[in-house]
């Protein structure tokens, strides 16, 4: 079911999972999504920590070592399916609004 | 310094009331320095315009955790611009002093999630209380003797009916809040409840706890011994089996020892209550007025028949012995009585037994008087004759006086005193 409802991201979700195509730390996945995004998409630290959470126990990431009080995370094989299908639904989404609106303008 | 205690108290409903309540203090320079169980104290600051946010976090918060963050999350929220403020149980309180920080809960729902998880964590602890505390009233409540209640028992109960009634008003309220939670589109219930709701369950619980107090009080000391002694074993039990569940954690494969004040208030009522028990749980407040009757009719000794010789005569109660000697001089006649207690049914019946063989055991005698002749040797002793007993009981008021009779009547439910000395045949 918690699966399930992980096959449409969230733009925080989204982002998150994106950082992980390397390993990172919190802090360094919530500088990742703030400049790759411009500040656009902004992850508190209490969300973040509650889907890196959810993702770990989705098996979508792996913890990779401790550090200085630090878990790293990386992204696991299933999240990377999980990153791609989201990817590719977002191409479509884009495809089509370019095709509907060009059409329009 | 000056300082300033408000009832306050962390609800997990209530959280963003909570932080801006927080904010509006702040801004009358008033800033959060303590978080107690029912109160929350100010310290007197220069006005100031800071955002708070208040992070959910069951971390291991009994280290040395109380004056800075822990942990990785609590170090990202310092990391993303928060100021730690301090920590009550898994509550830490963050502050920014930007307009506009990046929420620690950017997506309310994380919030929400661990909202509905502390929820279900409390109402499990209360379901649990509320069997304890049925557990030990039952007893209690089966046994009373309603025809004799008396002033103090009367405040006990009134004041736990009034504690049952408040505490149903502070859970009410919470209680909607927390059906909005689990209902699917709970990001509906993220719109705030207006401030006064939570002003009013913040009253209603901190009256609440002063009543519980006193009800606790008044149970442990008030009552009768035989009451007392069941009550005071269920609460002492429930309250170490809560310490305990509370006050041990698991983390990390290591079991950590709570260290609050919670732990200190809990040790201490259970210590209070178990020197009760140690002490007999005799009725402190009305000791030696009206408890060795009280006795003799809560523990319903059973029927057995005065004999006019020199005889040990006991008589069975639950957790009494009645035990009455006589001895014949001529005309007159000389009654002892003892009431022995027990801690139990077994114990009771051991020295039951000791007795009967006629083998000598160590008593612990709660009362114990006696009648020469039986005649009243004083005016404030009432005898009461049965078809099965002789029993003298000292009322402590002047039964000369005609009010005091009535109040003694009344008590005991009997309709006539004779108060004339006069010889039992």
């Amino acid at each position: 079911m918690a699966r399930q409802q992980l096959q449409t991201l969230s733009e925080p979700m989204y982002y998150i999972l994106l950082s992980l195509v390397e390993p990172r730390h919190g802090y360094a996945i919530m500088t990742f999504i703030r400049e790759n995004t411009q500040g656009r998409v902004q992850v508190g630290a209490g969300t973040l920590y509650a889907l890196l959470s959810r993702f770990e126990n989705e098996k979508l990431i792996d913890f990779i070592k401790s550090e200085d009080n630090k878990k790293i995370y990386q992204l696991s094989k299933d999240g990377k399916e999980v990153l791609l299908k989201e990817y590719e639904r977002i191409q479509i989404l884009v495809g089509d609004g370019s095709r509907i609106l060009g059409e329009k303008s | 310094m000056k300082w300033k205690t408000k009832l306050m108290q962390m609800e997990p409903v209530f959280l963003p009331n909570i932080q801006r309540k927080l904010e509006a203090m702040a801004a009358k320079g008033w800033m959060l320095f303590e978080i107690g169980t029912y109160t929350m104290t100010f310290q007197k600051v220069v006005p100031q315009n800071l955002t708070f946010n208040i992070l959910l976090n069951p971390i291991n918060q009994y280290e040395d955790s109380k004056n800075g963050p822990v942990g990785e999350l609590e170090d990202l929220c310092v990391a993303d611009g928060w100021e730690f403020v301090l920590r009550r149980s898994v509550y830490v309180v963050f502050e920014c002093p930007q307009k506009t920080p990046i929420p620690i809960y950017s997506d309310s729902h994380q919030m929400i999630e661990k909202i509905k998880a502390r929820v279900y964590r409390y109402l499990f602890i209360s379901a649990c209380c509320g069997i304890i505390i049925i557990l030990a009233f039952s007893p209690m409540v089966n046994k009373l003797d309603y025809s004799y209640f008396y002033e103090p028992m009367i405040v006990s109960f009134l004041l736990f009916m009034i504690y049952v009634f408040f505490e149903a008003c502070a859970i009410f309220i919470p209680a909607i809040r927390w059906l909005m939670l689990i209902k699917k589109n709970s990001e509906l219930a993220v719109v705030e409840l207006p401030d006064f709701m939570y002003n009013s369950v913040s009253l209603i619980r901190g009256f609440d706890s002063i009543l519980s107090l006193l009800a606790l009080t008044s149970l442990t000391f008030l009552h009768p011994f035989a009451d007392v002694r069941m009550i005071a074993l269920w609460a002492a039990l429930g309250i170490i089996i809560l310490t305990l569940v509370l006050g041990l954690r698991r983390r990390d494969g290591k079991t950590v020892l709570m260290i609050s004040s919670d732990i200190i208030i809990r040790s201490s009522i259970a210590v209070l209550i178990f020197s009760t028990i140690a002490f007999g749980g005799i009725n402190v407040v009305a000791k030696g007025v009206f408890s060795t009757d009280r006795a003799l009719r809560l523990s319903d000794f059973g029927n057995t028949s005065v004999v006019k010789s020199r005889y040990s005569n006991p008589s069975i109660g639950l957790f009494a012995i009645k035990k009455m000697d006589y001895s014949e001089y001529g005309d007159s006649t000389n009654v002892n009585t003892k009431i022995i207690s027990f801690i139990s049914k077994e114990k009771r019946d051991e020295y039951w037994i000791s007795v009967i063989n006629g083998l000598s055991k160590k008593e612990r005698i709660l009362a114990y008087w006696g009648l020469e002749g039986y005649y009243n040797i004083d005016t404030t002793s009432v005898l009461i004759k049965t078809a099965s007993e002789v029993i003298e009981i000292r009322t402590g008021v002047d039964l000369r006086k005609p009010s005091n009779i009535d109040i003694v009547k009344k008590r005991l439910g009997i309709t006539e005193i004779q108060l004339e000395s006069s010889k039992y045949e």
